[in-house]
């Protein structure tokens, strides 16, 4: 018989393993359920829609890691998103009260980890979407031998030879992306891309674009009057490159499976497993 | 003209008094400037002008700059300014922001290769970028909006009072994200729901979580223009997965507020006949691979 884990435990055995200094944190808190909580099983992923949540409790798991939060709210706010959600605007809303009580209703505890997984010193977000692409051999890393691979901003790639739109084409069927955009040239040649996960704000396209011979950059969400609009000018200025955008869940999602393989490291008493959130988009096809 | 070299930041403090309009008239006789292209814009909207905008302020050059011509764009991307050139014109009047934040903030680009370059294209074609976002909305009706609802083609169903909300006859969620896509001629259209959910009442949602939770429970389908898919995405698709009937079409920026500056375009000319106005489309830069 396996030993009996708290949920706190769980975080506790986290914060120990984590390599990095601990950091007080508004995202890395439990946003539901009962810390002192037996679990029964883990599940990692990148958000905790209702549909995770249902595949959770079917798989009698209730111990929830999730990237982004339940309730949808990010404390710390992107300035240029404009007001934070309103705390009683959400507790009033009925999507909130039905994804409150099913939650109740089945004892499930809900941790976010994200701003500590980025404190580790590799990027386990980067790694996992390096993987998932099947990039990872083409990795030109800037780890020196004995280093770690991966590390924040170690993230360019030397695929064979090939054109934007079939670079788009190949991930797009790799990673099976509905709601995929690109902007560039679709004949733009392509032998180094960056690659970028989440949120891709303008401070890291121009450091990206500082290292010689990148083609492509493939991102996770860009702000449409920042990062997007600097990318459309780089290519008004002459400059032959393209941007791949995956969507946010895209990007994220390999990640969260790197949490799932790194907490079984360290976590026997309990199964752990990854359940994807899936892409939330479709496309139309057009009329 | 040496008189006249004041900052942005000055221009903005004075433009209430029509102080710099008064002096750029005299200063140059004649020639239109488009410190007078502004004061004309803010008598002309009707609405009291708000002197800490941060946003309707000049971006590159000048309100002593004369104008030969103008253009009003969603975007002013160098792709813009280029084509601005192209037609002979020098004044472009943007809807959204230049360099790439939402305050046009410059201080930490001066060694940026963009930001030189931009600007150097900019000042060696004489172009002044001024942009109109706060009192466009503002205006009553919402210039935006106005144009926006007019390329929808569903100005009959709009609810009365309500520029944002419309009643259009019932419909699959999958057919009007097809007729979206094609009368904003856009190809990045993204949809969360059923195809086959019968739609009819309509919210134009907002770039923001509050905005968008305040309209959802109210209408059958969310259109959003831009919103963050780490919350508005989310809750849309828990609204959805807990059984809700309900839908939301997600457009670019771009293809939610470009057929505005097509209306500002003809608005300008209503009352500006000394040079021409023409719109330029900042088009959707997006594709899809397949």
């Amino acid at each position: 018989m396996s030993e009996k884990i708290t949920a706190q435990q769980v975080v506790n055995r986290i914060q120990k393993n984590l390599g990095a200094p601990w950091r007080n944190s508004s995202t890395d808190v439990f946003h539901a359920g009962n810390p002192e909580a037996e679990v029964t099983g883990i599940v990692t992923t990148f958000a905790p829609t209702l549909d995770v949540l249902r595949r959770a409790v079917a798989g009698g798991k209730n111990m929830i890691i999730s990237r982004e939060s339940p309730f949808w709210i990010r404390e710390a706010v992107y300035s240029g998103s404009g007001q934070p959600a309103n705390r009683e605007q959400v507790a009033k809303n009925p999507t909130y009260l039905f994804k409150k009580e099913y939650i109740g209703q089945n004892k499930l505890v809900i941790w976010q980890f994200h701003e500590n997984w980025g404190g580790r010193k590799v990027d386990g977000q980067l790694r996992g979407l390096a993987m998932a692409l099947g990039w990872d051999k083409y990795h030109k890393t800037a780890a020196k031998a004995g280093e770690q691979r991966y590390q924040a901003g170690d993230c360019f790639f030397a695929p064979p030879a090939t054109s934007l739109q079939a670079m788009a084409k190949s991930i797009h069927d790799k990673l099976k992306v509905r709601g995929m955009r690109v902007i560039g040239d679709p004949q733009t040649k392509v032998t180094k891309a960056a690659l970028s996960h989440g949120f891709f704000l303008v401070p890291e396209l121009q450091r990206i674009l500082r290292e010689p011979g990148v083609d492509a950059v493939v991102i996770g969400e860009p702000v449409e009057w920042e990062a997007s609009p600097y990318f459309m000018d780089v290519i008004a200025s002459g400059q032959k490159k393209g941007l791949i955008v995956l969507g946010n869940e895209v990007s994220e999602e390999p990640g969260s499976a790197e949490v799932a393989a790194w907490l079984k490291t360290f976590l026997s008493e309990v199964p752990v497993e990854w359940i994807s959130a899936g892409e939330p988009f479709w496309s139309p096809k057009p009329a | 003209m040496a008189d006249l070299k004041i900052s942005r930041r000055q221009f903005a403090l004075l433009t209430g008094s029509g102080l710099v309009a008064r002096q750029t008239a005299r200063a140059q006789s004649g020639a239109l400037t488009a410190g007078q292209v502004v004061e004309r814009i803010q008598k002309q909207v009707r609405i009291p002008w708000n002197p800490k905008t941060y946003r309707d302020t000049f971006k590159i050059g000048g309100p002593e700059m004369p104008v030969n011509g103008i253009v009003s764009t969603f975007m002013s991307t160098l792709d813009v300014l280029q084509r601005a050139v192209a037609s002979g014109k020098n004044m472009i009047v943007t809807h959204e922001p230049t360099f790439w934040s939402d305050a046009d903030e410059v201080k930490d680009l001066g060694g940026d290769p963009m930001y030189q370059f931009k600007l150097a294209f900019a000042q060696k074609n004489n172009l002044v970028v001024w942009r109109f976002h706060d009192h466009w909305h503002a205006r009553k009706p919402d210039g935006i909006f106005e144009g926006w609802n007019r390329a929808l083609g569903w100005e009959q169903y709009q609810a009365a009072g309500d520029q944002r909300v419309w009643n259009i006859p019932p419909a699959t969620l999958e057919s009007v994200a097809q007729h979206v896509a094609k009368v904003l001629d856009s190809r990045s259209v993204r949809v969360i729901g059923d195809p086959q959910l019968k739609v009819s009442k309509v919210g134009r949602g907002a770039h923001t979580l509050a905005g968008n939770m305040a309209v959802l429970p109210n209408v059958d389908l969310l259109l959003v223009s831009e919103a963050r898919e780490w919350d508005s995405i989310e809750y849309v698709r828990d609204a959805v997965l807990a059984g809700e009937k309900k839908g939301m079409i997600l457009i670019s920026h771009e293809a939610g507020e470009e057929a505005g500056m097509d209306n500002c375009a003809k608005w300008l000319r209503s009352f500006i006949t000394e040079v021409p106005v023409e719109f330029i489309a900042t088009g959707d830069a997006f594709w899809r691979p397949a």
